[in-house]
């Protein structure tokens, strides 16, 4: 018999969502977390969108530790000089979809704790080393030499999953999958954050920023978000390369997003309180490994469901939405008293057939749009272009709209084509 | 022993007058931070116009007695004993208690190193009384003889007031380099009261086995201290403040982050978790000023800081500020102090930038 | 006989706000809300150490309220083999008098114990006046500040640092060390031993159970009192803007305070 029905190992949205949905229909979980408080080391922008928590933490925006409701949305191409930004407030925002900005550290607890007091072990300050194997079949956690069994292993260890990649239980990651998000908390009154958005104290906004001004050849895609007393803002870059140049630092980047003009007038006179780097999955569905085996499942992060392309990432809904599946999973599973690979690999099939999947597949692709010159180069240039001679008032007679728009593309030395070509790639990737 | 019962204050408090001060000694001579100790005492005496009473234990100390007149105290209470050539936790408790019981004094200040505080925590529980450690300030209310000790708090650029109204003796202690050495005076006038202890055998059960001087330049004596924070970037600054600290003749120390990054021991760590120093020049170096910092220095004589930004809460405390990168700054230094020396030909470190 | 081994810990909020990321030399401030105060970490790594040698069992004390349960449990997964939290709302506001107090009575509620392992202080309130207070409630010896301990026959031998230097000193038991922060490296609980320590659970005791009446402890029987806060004081320091250009200026003040050695 083993010691535990499941055993997760990670507790950040993932694995505790997991543990939520096992504890509550009475499975024995131990739920495992390297850090101590547990999640205290997990970062990320924070806007949660929590349709499917709502399933398994009836009310959790009433309990939870959440900070803004998003009310208010934006994407901003910044240029060296200027930035463009369209931002959309609207009324829609308020009917039924739920996003809030979280403060992660805080928010991680929560979970993890519900996780307890639905009845899971809850250990922390633990690092699982590996997998257990017997005849092929996982069938629990190594940690200092000892093995504690379970039925079912669930990893939930997030974006760089060791203990799934040195067991062999899925693929290494490659450079393309993976970006590095760096993310600074800046505190500032209530009050200078309602003033400066525009914002009541329960209204938030969260915005993405295409980083048009970089240095050429460096992808990097900004983001912003309004918590109660601080500002969440980042920026993600793209990893390969990082390795390329290693003249690139990710922190210069970040100095230049948070240097620009106006982001800086956003966070000005703000106390920096957190900073802190974290990978970030942005493989996408083309680069999913194979997420689950005989006697586990690999949820969240680790199983590459999480989705950044350069202008928006999105990760916790995948997490929490791939633990309950996990979960669900294995209460079946334990039903029938089989944890082979074929009767885990409902899993998959429950995960093919949830927006998880679907949303990685509508998107397939995309990143080379959103990551690409386009987005963050030349749409950004061009419309800097356009749009300041359009207001700029020098004197002279203003000119035909699209007689700019030949000028400016010209000084950008874009061809139409290319133009087509791009517009095309994207309109057909969406 | 004390027993397992709460503290219970005096009746009559007014019987407490005088102040008291543990003249700690090592090898048989007052300890610097006696010597500091004597001087505060010396001032809360005076505002309260009464008597500052020594306390000095050791084997050999009737000249030790006198320094302690000499450096302030009006009576000194001697316990002599071949026993106390080394501190000793319990029989040094047994004397300073029983100093205490006789004189009554309103207040007890006792040096905070490490044997000090041993010893004061332990008396404040065997007289029943109240004991702020650490202060960065003790003064007494001239006209109520109140105790205030201020120290730091946790964490907040704020210090706590703490008071002990009701008990006596009013007790605190304070680290080496709060305060001023007063002047010695060896023409003041004070009575040395030297008793000698009778040990019986076996009753003493703390036995000092062998002990090892401390080793290596000690930050907190020295009369510069050349100090960098994070600002430095990397461990190469060190270098440099090491070679400006030797053609001051000084001690590098450093932030407790730095230590924390093991680029240099914690013996070189200034601060609330780290030493206390008083030099007469301080010079600060990519260091923020964060008051867990300040308390380790504040009382330098002259402090200077050099930092990149303007608004750094250490030039808001120093008495000459140069906003730039140090590695500019320390090498200029450097050079314009061996010009005046009027060494010829010294190569001084090529002015470098922070982050490649 | 085997040896009986306390631990003291506390409970404190997380100072280590000092987190640096190594790669970018910036601060990064932790936000977990609280820590086992880490001289008393070392104090419990001591204590396992000397179990290790010498046998004998350890028993974990704290006075906490009931949030240090999991800290405790901590202590248990790396080693200890119980842990008991002292919990009353009597206790609360007690300065170091009453805690020493309400320590030292647990202690011997416990029994004969051999030796008492404390830090060396606590990082929120950091006075290092409990260790020696208990030592005084228990009639016990005393070495502070110590780096290392070693058990011989009734006996313990401890190295002590103090400003002048570093001794040896012998102390019968019982006898109370107080644990210098960073003088060993602790240990780490494994998830087998935390997994035994969470089903083990954490004895909890109040003061009946230790025998002390409530009226001994707590704010109204502490001799000290926080009188209030002020801002951090700040001596009238000039500030004098100098430039790297000028610099000879600034020599020229080290010259007046005859700062510069070796002059000609
Ligand atoms: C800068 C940045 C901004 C982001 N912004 C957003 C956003 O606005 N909205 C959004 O939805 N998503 C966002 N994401 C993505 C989101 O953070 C992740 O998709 C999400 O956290 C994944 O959850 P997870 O549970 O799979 O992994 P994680 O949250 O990474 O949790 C993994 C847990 O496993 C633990 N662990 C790892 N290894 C072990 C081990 N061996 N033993 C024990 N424990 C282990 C870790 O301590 C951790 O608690 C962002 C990410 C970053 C980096
Ligand atoms: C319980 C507790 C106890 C503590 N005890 C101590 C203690 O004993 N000692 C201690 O020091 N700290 C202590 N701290 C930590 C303290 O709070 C601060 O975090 C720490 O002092 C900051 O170190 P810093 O000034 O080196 O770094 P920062 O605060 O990061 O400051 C670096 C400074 O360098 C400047 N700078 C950057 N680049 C350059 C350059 N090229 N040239 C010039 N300037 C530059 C920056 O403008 C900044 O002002 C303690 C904290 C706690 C919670
Ligand atoms: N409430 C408490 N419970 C248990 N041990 C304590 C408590 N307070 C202090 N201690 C112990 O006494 C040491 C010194 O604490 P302090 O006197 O508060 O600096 C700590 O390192 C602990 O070992």
């Amino acid at each position: 018999m083993s010691e535990f029905d499941v055993i997760v190992v990670g507790a950040g949205p993932a694995g505790s969502s997991a543990a939520i949905k096992l504890a509550s229909e009475k499975m024995n979980v131990l739920l495992v977390d390297r850090a101590d408080p547990p999640g205290s080391k997990n970062i990320s922008g924070g806007v949660l969108w929590g349709n499917d928590l709502e399933k398994i933490v009836p009310n959790w925006n009433k309990m939870a530790p959440v900070e803004r409701y998003i009310t208010s949305k934006g994407v901003g191409f910044l240029t060296k000089d200027s930035s463009i930004d369209v931002n959309i407030k609207s009324r829609k925002f308020l009917q039924g979809v739920t996003g809030y900005s979280v403060l992660r550290v805080k928010f991680d607890q929560f979970l993890a704790k519900r996780a307890e007091s639905a009845g899971a072990m809850l250990v922390s300050g633990v690092t699982v080393e590996n997998l257990a194997f017997k005849d092929g079949k996982v069938i629990g956690v190594v940690q200092e030499g000892d093995t504690i069994t379970a039925d079912t292993v669930i990893l939930a260890e997030g974006a760089n999953p060791r203990v799934a990649i040195d067991s062999g239980a899925r693929r290494p990651i490659a450079d393309q999958d993976v970006a590095i998000g760096i993310k600074e908390v800046v505190k500032l009154p209530e009050a200078t954050i309602n003033e400066r958005f525009g914002l009541t104290s329960k209204e938030g906004f969260a915005g993405e920023y295409a980083l048009g001004f970089l240095e050429d050849g460096v992808e990097a895609g900004g983001f912003l978000y309004t918590n109660r007393e601080s500002i969440s803002l980042g920026v993600v870059i793209n990893m390969g390369h990082l390795r390329a140049d290693d003249k690139t630092y990710s922190f210069d980047i970040m100095d230049q997003f948070t240097d620009h003009p106006s982001i800086a007038s956003l966070i000005e006179n703000g106390k920096l309180s957190e900073y802190s780097a974290h990978l970030v999955v942005e493989g996408g569905y083309n680069s999913f490994p194979k997420q689950y085996g005989n006697g586990y499942m690999i949820v969240g992060d680790a199983a590459g469901l999480s989705f950044s392309n350069g202008l928006m990432i999105q990760g916790m809904n995948y997490a929490i939405a791939s633990g309950i599946l996990a979960a669900e999973t294995a209460i079946e599973a334990k039903k029938s008293s089989d944890f082979s690979e074929k009767s885990l690999s409902r899993y998959k099939e429950k995960l093919m057939e949830s927006f998880v999947a679907k949303d990685a597949y509508n998107f397939k692709g995309i990143e080379e749009v959103t990551w690409g010159k386009l987005a963050h180069k030349i749409m950004p240039s061009l419309m800097e272009d356009v749009l300041v001679n359009m207001f700029l008032t020098d004197g002279t007679p203003k000119k035909h709209l699209t007689e700019l728009i030949r000028k400016a593309m010209k000084e950008n030395n874009v061809k139409s084509s290319d133009l087509l070509m791009e517009g095309y790639k994207m309109i057909r990737r969406m | 022993m004390a027993e397992l019962v709460k503290a219970t204050p005096p009746e009559d408090v007014s019987q407490w007058k005088d102040v008291m001060v543990y003249c700690e000694t090592f090898q048989n001579k007052l300890t610097k931070a006696a010597q500091e100790m004597i001087g505060r005492g010396r001032v809360m005496a005076d505002k309260t116009k009464t008597k500052l009473i020594g306390v000095v234990i050791g084997s050999d100390i009737s000249d030790t007695a006198k320094e302690a007149g000499y450096y302030g105290c009006d009576r000194v209470i001697a316990f002599q004993s071949s026993a106390f050539d080394m501190y000793k936790s319990r029989p040094f408790t047994d004397n300073l208690t029983a100093a205490v019981k006789e004189a009554k004094p309103n207040i007890l200040i006792v040096p905070g190193t490490h044997n000090g505080r041993d010893l004061a925590a332990r008396t404040a529980i065997r007289v029943q009384s109240g004991l702020t450690a650490d202060c960065m300030e003790i003064d007494v209310e001239e006209d109520t003889g109140i105790l205030i000790a201020r120290r730091p708090d946790y964490g907040d650029s704020t210090m706590s007031e703490i008071r002990c109204e009701k008990h006596r003796p009013q007790m605190a202690t304070s680290r080496p380099g709060t305060f001023e050495v007063p002047p010695r005076d060896d023409k003041r006038k004070f009575k040395v009261d030297l008793r000698e202890v009778k040990v019986k055998k076996g009753q003493i059960k703390e036995e000092i086995l062998s002990f090892k001087p401390r080793s290596g330049e000690d930050i907190s004596i020295a009369k510069v201290v050349v100090a960098g924070g994070l600002g430095m970037g990397k461990p190469e600054g060190l270098k440099l403040l090491e070679e400006l600290a030797n053609e001051l003749g000084g001690v590098v120390g450093v932030s407790r982050p730095i230590a924390d990054l093991g680029w240099i021991s914690r013996s070189h760590q200034v601060g609330q978790t780290g030493i206390t120093v008083r030099p007469n020049l301080y010079i600060a170096a990519g260091i923020s000023g964060k008051p867990q910092h300040m308390v380790g220095m504040a009382n330098s004589k002259l402090i200077v800081s050099i930092n990149t930004d303007p608004d750094a809460e250490m030039n808001k405390n120093a008495d000459y500020v140069i906003v730039d990168d140090l590695y500019n700054v320390i090498p200029a230094l450097i050079e314009e102090i061996r010009k005046r020396k009027g060494a010829e030909n010294v190569e001084v470190a090529p002015k470098k930038k922070k982050k490649a | 006989m085997a040896l009986e081994l306390v631990v003291i810990t506390k409970i404190v909020p997380d100072g280590s706000e000092v987190f640096i990321d190594p790669v970018n030399l910036t601060l990064n401030r932790s936000l977990a809300t609280n820590v086992i105060n880490p001289a008393d970490e070392n104090a419990l790594e001591l204590a396992l150490q000397v179990k290790a040698r010498y046998g004998g069992r350890i028993t974990v004390l704290s006075m906490t309220p009931p949030f240090a349960i999991p800290y405790l449990e901590e202590c248990v997964g790396r080693g200890a083999d119980r842990a008991i939290l002292l919990s009353d709302k009597a206790v609360a506001g007690s300065d170091t008098y009453p805690t020493s107090l309400a320590i030292a009575a647990a202690i011997k509620h416990i029994g004969k114990v051999d030796i008492v392992f404390a830090g060396e202080k606590t990082s929120d309130s950091s006075t290092g006046h409990v260790g020696p207070g208990v030592a005084e409630f228990l009639d016990a010896e005393l070495a502070s500040y110590v780096s290392s301990v070693e058990y011989d026959d009734g006996y313990v031998i401890a190295t002590r640092e103090f400003e002048e230097g570093t001794e040896v000193v012998r102390i019968p038991t019982p006898a109370v060390v107080t644990v210098l922060t960073n003088s060993n490296n602790p240990r780490k609980a494994s998830l087998r031993r935390k997994i035994d320590a969470i089903r083990q659970g954490v004895i909890v005791w109040d003061l009946k159970e230790v025998g002390l009446p409530p009226d001994a402890v707590g704010l109204r029987n502490s001799p000290t009192i926080v009188k209030r806060m002020i801002p951090f004081p700040r001596r009238d320091r000039k500030g004098e803007k100098i430039t790297t250009d000028n610099i000879a200026k600034l020599v020229d003040v080290f010259e007046q305070n005859k700062l510069i050695k070796g002059g000609e």
